[in-house]
């Protein structure tokens, strides 16, 4: 029987080649998107699954009570471990410290590598393996590194390396001793160079690294994993680690242990833990995303399947007067589906890889095994199963006395309105998610515009690394052609924001707040709303102004003069508010509290002349290198910094994605224009004798197209104009929800539609009246 | 006996005035027989066809084909029982476009789950049966209409039906062609196949052994 319908699906696809190639096409471009998304999803599950005794493994995550407030970290105190070592049930365990980001010098330059400190025990307890090199040497040899193999890749273009020596900014020169081998799986511990905890504490003496490896007060540095001795014993695990509680400075710790399975998905909030992958919330999207793609493009498959309804009648009713019962008419078409969408997923494979390759937003460790690949197959046969029931039942439902009969002019469906029905949805979502578009992209383009305009160019950052910069600052500011250096944390847009509560009135707000070097106002011309800037003679430590920019102080009044003079209290700090600067043009424009916090500086804003920046940041470079020789100097230009942020990311990813919807949804027309053309060839052969012209004979054709689109912009439109309410209250006025954009959005769709319309409709000018009418 | 028509009527009802298709239609078959139904274009032939076949139900009456009775059958029950003892033939042949002359003749005994060992033989016995065994891998598409007319009543054949009924079977094809199907069903007829035909022809209708003439759906003379 499975033969059978096998062997007749294929004949029918490759008779009726053009709607095949749209289904297929349809459902190949919604199943590239599926397939990536799956592995994305996978990859995400397989996380850390490479451990050998991956049950028994538990990391000890620290929960820190401080007023009240609970706040869990994935970190814990180091001395933790040798409290612990006399627990019986404990196999092994292995802390990793972690040092963060130090540039590795090369030749020609600096590398930041992200650097932690372990034990031998990291290569029992985890499934990481040395490619090359003995774990012994991270104990014997104290001026031993070991790198990953893409590190070594990164560094020396080569993996066999073992004996090389790097030289690390302010922490020394080591040797490979070791080169640890590329997981195969993702993981929540993605490690780049790795020294002995010898070497910390080496580096907690000189004063590079903080004193944390005796101290129960520093718990944010190191993680601590344990493997069991069973995986049954992790409430007795628990249960001793409440032993364990510690009051330090205003907060208590509790120590729970975590098993290494529940680390990804991450499943509740945990500070230092930024490895673990997609939460659920980001598994939900994406799986609403495959759900909605694959409704979409079997949008198409129904409506070509229905449109094809008048020639497959013929068929069943007479597989229905040889015998066939309605299942088994069903399962026919069900398997025809099923291999339509097999077809799909295989011409999807290369699309999965050329979208891969270029689209950067998608970034993962993409490979096929068996459960991918099995799992795969589910999700084609699920495709073709929703693509196929609605036409399956539909049509399974035709009685052979009503197909059978010598005139053909009977009405087959009643649903054949449901086609039209399924086009409308596909164009409402397009005309939803172009509008969207559109106005994003708008958006992003007026940010841009607005950065560029109000940017010179010619303006520098040095990144100050933690130190101070009076001295810094006095000899740049020196320098021929440089014309004004500040010391700010805001110049257009923040380099760092930080949160405080800001108290007035009785009313309290959690506000970001800035550093900003009170000559920016002046020296920028920027105009404030009202008040003045901060006066000439500020003092620098203790703090008693603040700026608020209108966002702010709409939180607190509605006409925001009322605020000016008035004291608020910032956490602790009572303070004056002196000013209304305007918000900020880039981006979003949320409220900002703008202070003078010397001590809180990051960055050197250096203006310069056009044409200077080689030499200025080379100067600069000289500069730093005489005052802090250990670190490397950072010298950027702004523009670079602010430009390609994450709001082009949103655009490409929602730009493909509207593509995607558009072009499925342009094949579903295509294919029900052409037939439509077929079914009324006699009507127009009569419309042509009796003397319409071509052009009209083409548009009574097109129209009811035309209706079905402006239909769906009925639901479409509105649909996108609240998706654009959400940025809106997202990103803030900016965002131009004005009939431009929504036309430009309905317009593209429009266009696309018709134009692809038109192309099939066009042969209804061209029908041979007497042909057609003849062979009627 | 092999099927019983008892005051049969079937109507539709257009505009609020009932117009039968069928009225009080008695008809009594035999196995054996070979039955010829005649009369104008909308006396109701086919329908009354349609309504021995069991592919069209009926408004009043009874209807019992063996011991079976049909009317108060449901739709799936019918189906099982012409699937089992009723072949059809078409004047339009309605072969299966995609599928070749053999997998046309194969495919009853698909929807019967026969093994494919069994199917193999009593297709290859058919094809032998018509001379048509060197045509066997051609598609409908490719054959003469009374060629395609030829696979069709093998395959309406193939079950082993007990009837066979034909709707105008020769309408679409040339007389030489016609004569040859009427020898056929002649034959047929003579191995213990009973046959109801339906036919616009006084000489088709004389290969019969007896000829029953519908107006307006009405049973106007039955030659028993």
């Amino acid at each position: 029987m499975l033969k059978n319908y096998l062997k007749i699906a294929f004949r029918n696809i490759w008779k009726n080649k053009l709607f095949s190639s749209l289904n297929i096409l349809g459902l190949a471009l919604s199943m590239a998107v599926g397939v990536i998304i799956f592995a994305r999803l996978k990859a995400n599950y397989d996380t850390d699954h490479f451990h050998p005794k991956l049950k028994q493994i538990v990391r000890i995550l620290t929960k820190e009570t401080k007023d009240g407030e609970q706040t869990t970290w994935a970190t814990s105190p180091e001395p933790l471990e040798v409290e612990m070592a006399s627990l019986p049930f404990i196999e092994k365990s292995v802390e990793v410290r972690f040092g963060g980001k130090y540039n590795l010098q090369t030749q020609n330059d600096n590398v930041p590598i992200d650097i932690v400190f372990s034990t031998p025990c990291f290569f029992e307890v985890f499934g990481f393996k040395l490619l090359a090199g003995n774990v012994k040497s991270l104990t014997d040899n104290p001026s031993a590194i070991f790198l990953t193999e893409q590190t070594a890749k990164k560094i020396f273009g080569k993996t066999n390396v073992i004996g090389q020596t790097v030289q690390f900014e302010n922490i020394g020169t080591y040797s490979v001793e070791g080169i640890i081998e590329d997981p195969v799986l993702q993981t929540h511990l993605p490690i780049e160079a790795m020294f002995s905890m010898g070497v910390a504490k080496k580096l907690e003496k000189n004063g590079t690294l903080k004193n944390s490896s005796q101290s129960w007060n520093e718990y944010k540095n190191s993680a601590l994993y344990v493997r069991l001795n069973s995986k049954d014993k992790l409430n007795l695990l628990n249960n001793s680690l409440k032993n364990y509680t510690r009051k330090i400075d205003k907060s208590v710790l509790e120590f729970v242990a975590q098993p290494l399975e529940d680390i990804t998905p991450q499943s509740q909030n945990i500070q230092n833990d930024d490895h673990t992958g997609m939460n659920y919330s980001g598994i939900r999207i994406l799986l609403f995303l495959v759900f909605s793609l694959t409704i979409l493009s079997s949008f198409n498959y129904v409506s070509l399947s229905l449109a094809r309804a008048l020639s497959r009648a013929q068929e069943i009713g007479v597989r229905k007067t040889v015998g066939a019962t309605r299942a088994q008419i069903i399962a026919q078409f069900l398997v025809e589906a099923i291999i339509i969408s097999m077809i799909a997923l295989l011409f999807s494979i290369p699309l999965v890889f050329f979208l891969l390759n270029n689209i950067p937003i998608i970034n993962f460790l993409f490979r096929f095994d068996l459960y991918l690949i099995m799992g795969l197959l589910v999700y084609g046969i699920i495709t073709g199963l929703t693509a196929g029931i609605l036409p399956a039942s539909i049509l399974s439902t035709f009685q052979p006395v009503q197909v059978l009969r010598k005139m053909k002019n009977i009405k087959l469906l009643r649903s054949v309105g449901l086609y039209k029905i399924l086009i409308v949805i596909q164009f409402s979502v397009t005309i939803m998610l172009m509008v969207f578009f559109v106005i994003l992209t708008d958006f992003e383009k007026k940010n841009t515009a607005n950065i560029n305009s109000a940017l010179s160019p010619n303006v520098l950052t040095l990144s100050l690394k933690g130190e101070p910069y009076e001295n810094i600052k006095n000899e740049i500011s020196q320098l021929s052609h440089v014309e004004n250096v500040l010391a700010t944390n805001w110049y257009y847009d923040a380099y760092k924001l930080d949160n405080c509560t800001l108290n007035w009135k009785n009313k309290s707000q959690k506000v970001f707040y800035v550093s900003i070097d009170p000559m920016t106002i002046e020296v920028e011309k920027i105009k404030l709303i009202a008040g003045n800037n901060f006066p000439k003679n500020t003092t620098k430590n203790i703090e008693q102004f603040v700026l608020l920019n209108e966002a702010a102080a709409k939180l607190f009044t509605l006409n925001t003069a009322n605020i000016i003079g008035q004291n608020v209290l910032i956490d602790t700090t009572n303070v004056e508010v002196i000013g209304i600067i305007p918000n900020q043009i880039a981006g979003n424009p949320i409220p900002i509290i703008y202070r003078y916090l010397p001590n809180d500086i990051v960055a050197l804003t250096i203006k310069i002349k056009p044409g200077t920046e080689h030499a200025i940041t080379k100067a600069c470079t000289e500069i730093w290198k005489h005052y802090y020789p250990q670190k490397a100097a950072e010298v950027r230009n702004l523009k670079n910094k602010y430009m390609n942020e994450s709001g082009l990311e949103m655009m490409g990813f929602f730009g493909f994605f509207a593509s995607v919807i558009m072009i499925i949804a342009a094949m579903g027309i295509l294919g029900i224009a052409s037939y439509s053309v077929e079914v009324r060839k006699k009507e127009i052969g009569i419309r042509k004798v009796l003397g319409a012209n071509k052009i009209k004979l083409v548009w009574s054709v097109t129209k009811n197209f035309a209706v079905l689109i402006i239909v769906a912009a009925i639901f479409g439109i509105p649909a996108g104009i609240l998706c654009g309410n959400f940025l809106r209250n997202k990103m803030g006025s900016n965002v131009d929800l004005g009939p431009i954009n929504i036309l430009i959005g309905f317009g593209l769709v429009a266009i696309v539609g018709l134009i692809t319309v038109l192309s099939q409709t066009i042969r209804a000018g061209q029908v041979n009246a007497v042909k057609v009418l003849k062979t009627e | 006996m092999l099927l019983n028509l008892q005051k049969i009527f079937k109507w539709v009802t257009i505009g609020g005035n009932r117009t039968f298709l069928l009225k009080d239609i008695n008809l009594k078959v035999e196995e054996g027989e070979f039955i010829s139904i005649m009369g104008p274009s909308g006396s109701g032939k086919s329908t009354l066809l349609n309504v021995i076949g069991m592919l069209d139900g009926f408004d009043e009456g009874e209807y019992h084909f063996l011991h079976e009775s049909v009317h108060k059958l449901k739709e799936k029950q019918r189906a099982q029982l012409y699937k089992q003892y009723i072949g059809f033939v078409f004047q339009q042949y309605h072969l299966i476009d995609e599928l070749t002359v053999y997998e046309n003749i194969e495919t009853p005994l698909i929807y019967q789950d026969l093994k494919s060992s069994e199917r193999k033989a009593m297709v290859a016995d058919m094809l032998d049966r018509f001379n048509i065994v060197g045509k066997k891998d051609l598609f409908p598409s490719q054959l003469s209409g009374g060629q395609q007319q030829l696979v069709g009543i093998a395959r309406a054949l193939i079950a082993k039906p007990k009837l066979l009924l034909a709707d105008e079977p020769t309408g679409n094809l040339n007389s030489k062609q016609g004569e040859e199907i009427m020898e056929l069903f002649k034959e047929l007829n003579k191995t213990g196949v009973t046959i109801i035909q339906v036919t616009h022809s006084e000489k088709n209708a004389e290969y019969g052994s007896r000829i029953i003439n519908l107006l307006d759906g009405r049973m106007q003379h039955d030659n028993k």
